[in-house]
């Protein structure tokens, strides 16, 4: 008999503020966090839309290791847990390169991980799958709490990739939504939206306490959700592109129902990983058409407002959907106005208040990693 | 687990004699090839390597020379704001990447197995072996690339280790991996994803018949544990 898996601590820092409550609050409101970045802006960059951490300034030494650290921190204050009690399974993305006068600085990913896991017990992993990164992170801790071979783990990741030289890289890919004269930036990125032209780059850390259910019980944490099922695959398709009828997607969310044991008309509300891009989102909206049938359960992209996170941003989303559960509501996809017919889905345009009892979080990763979350509310409602 | 394929790659010229792997690989960066070169030769020894569950390791010392060029070329260009007009090869941008040799071995294989990639930290390489000791799937592969160093950009080691739920024989015994174990014992490391896996290799060519444990070098842990790995060896 495996353990069940629940959620007892959340940590969020985005572009939408330093807390969950900032950033769900701010998500129902239909606000962007997303604005002109003038770092990028000063280096002559043509996209320079971003979603950044503004308690955190660009010259802060050590930026992407404090990033972490204070998601973490907020997690287990919450949760009441100790770190030295609980495993740590993180993603800190790519190496990250700071602006200094100098010119770019080189900053280890692996020095954010090391910082946290020096007071962390066992497992401690170092996940590295791209853009599902952090969806994986919560997934494998779920599989090592259920197996009884950790009864707690601190889960998600943190980016710092809001740099000149990632902003450059990512544009020379025609991955990010270049500048267009006269458009507010907070528009830049249009999930799922007819006119979408990529996604805007942006940073934040998403931290959650996993514990095994009689692990929580017995500490008397409040239960906020429940892990109940998780799926990953590989496209195996191209390193740049998705397949466009989404069939490596369609795999791993599959993969997650049937490790929940639910069938697709069980989940109630799906946070699309939804970027922006020409191609992503159309192979994905073909991937829920096809497990979830049409119209399917309502379906929110957060990046219209927070950018893409990259690695951070299954973590992030997770913290969402945690909200989104206990408060029986789901944000909308903001910068969503003209909804593309090849990614017909049940958009949410408003928030929208929801009874559900499940709610599915998808992560696509570039070069083909793929790994879908689903969360079940929470007994106690904290 | 037993171990039934391994293999290391230091020296591009092999890859490059192999005309088809090469015109895949050689727009990577140095520790994909190298993670490449020895997973070519370890997966035709599985039995299904498309349904391998299949753990590749981002390098500690990633990037490439002319990735560090790019990073000079924009690290200027943004101090005189001029950035937008520098013109950049995209290819360049794949050295960054930290998931590509998982990603091109997928490809590859047309692999539908679990794959994971493990961070950059040191140390990982053992939590891939833990990693494949908890799961349950038939047949695994760790593949590992590195540069030799944060300075030595023009040299590096790939490895590869082919895993099996079934007893069969690598070089005429056979290797059963049981247990990794850990004690905390903080140690200063000399990072790198593919060297300790190679020494482990070398080690398990004279471990004697019967339990064996390695002890794996402080330097090449994770910087907080001891950690043993325990063998049967036949």
């Amino acid at each position: 008999m495996s353990a069940r898996v629940v959620v007892t601590g959340l940590g969020a820092l985005s572009a939408l503020g330093d807390t969950p409550e900032a950033l769900w609050e701010q998500l129902c409101a239909g606000r962007s966090g997303v604005r002109r970045q003038p770092h990028l802006t000063a280096c002559g960059l043509r996209a320079t839309a971003g979603g950044a951490v503004a308690s955190l300034p660009f010259e802060l030494p050590a930026r992407q290791v404090e990033l972490g650290r204070r998601a973490a921190d907020a997690a287990l204050a919450q949760a009441q847990l100790d770190p030295g009690a609980a495993g740590l399974i993180w993603t800190s993305g790519l190496d990250s390169y700071q602006l200094t006068p100098q010119g770019l600085r080189r900053r280890l990913a692996s020095e954010c991980f090391q910082a946290l896991a020096a007071r962390h017990a066992h497992p401690r992993r170092m996940i590295a799958v791209a853009c599902a990164s952090g969806t994986q992170a919560l997934g494998e801790a779920t599989r090592l709490i259920r197996s009884g071979r950790a009864t707690a783990c601190l889960a998600g990741g943190s980016s710092t990739l809001l740099s000149p030289l990632y902003a450059s890289g990512f544009a020379a890919l025609g991955a990010v939504a270049t500048d267009v004269e006269g458009e507010d930036p907070a528009l830049a990125c249009r999930p799922f939206d007819v006119r979408r032209r990529g996604f805007a780059l942006a940073e934040g850390a998403g931290a959650l306490v996993l514990e095994s259910e009689a692990h929580a019980r017995r500490r008397g944490a409040a239960v906020l959700a429940e892990v109940v099922g998780f799926g990953s695959s590989q496209d195996a398709f191209d390193l740049n592109r998705p397949p466009p009828d989404g069939a490596g997607a369609e795999r791993c969310l599959r993969r997650a129902l049937a490790d929940a044991g639910l069938e697709p008309r069980a989940i109630q509300a799906v946070n699309a990983h939804g970027t922006g891009t020409r191609v992503g989102d159309t192979a994905e909206a073909s991937a829920l058409r096809r497990v979830f049938g049409e119209p399917g359960p309502p379906v929110t992209s957060v990046k219209g407002a927070l950018g893409h996170a990259m690695a951070a941003a299954g973590a992030l989303e997770a913290v969402v959907c945690v909200l989104g559960l206990r408060e029986q509501r789901v944000p909308p996809t903001v910068n969503l106005d003209q909804p593309d017919p090849e990614c017909s889905l049940d958009h949410v345009l408003d928030a929208r208040e929801l009874a559900h009892e499940h709610v599915l979080s998808c992560s696509f990763g570039m070069g083909g990693q793929n790994a879908a979350l689903i969360l079940r509310r929470g007994d106690e409602h904290a | 687990m037993y171990l039934v394929a391994a293999s290391t790659c230091d020296d591009l010229a092999e890859l490059r004699a192999d005309g088809a792997l090469w015109r895949r690989v050689r727009r990577y960066n140095l520790p994909v090839q190298l993670a490449l070169g020895a997973a070519e030769r370890v997966h035709p020894q599985l039995r299904d390597p498309a349904h391998a569950a299949v753990l590749s390791l981002a390098p500690c010392w990633g990037g490439s020379a002319a990735l560090h060029d790019w990073i000079e070329r924009v690290g200027a260009r943004a101090q005189s704001g001029t950035l937008g007009n520098l013109r950049i090869n995209p290819v360049h941008t794949l050295h960054a990447i930290d998931n590509l040799a998982l990603s091109d071995l997928a490809l590859a294989l047309g692999n539908q197995g679990y794959g994971l990639g493990l961070g950059s930290a040191p140390g990982q390489a053992w939590a891939a072996l833990e990693l494949l000791l908890e799961r349950d799937d038939a047949e695994g592969l760790v593949l590992a690339g590195d540069h030799a160093g944060p300075d030595r950009l023009d040299a590096g080691l790939g490895v590869a280790l082919g895993f099996a739920r079934d007893a069969r024989e690598l070089d005429g015994r056979r290797a059963r991996l049981l247990a990794v174990e850990r004690e905390p014992a903080p140690a200063d490391v000399h990072p790198s994803a593919s060297a300790g896996l190679a020494r482990l290799l070398a080690a398990l060519r004279d471990g004697p018949a019967g339990p064996w444990s390695y002890r794996v070098p402080a330097a090449e842990g994770d910087g907080l544990d001891a950690i043993t790995l325990r063998w049967e060896l036949a």
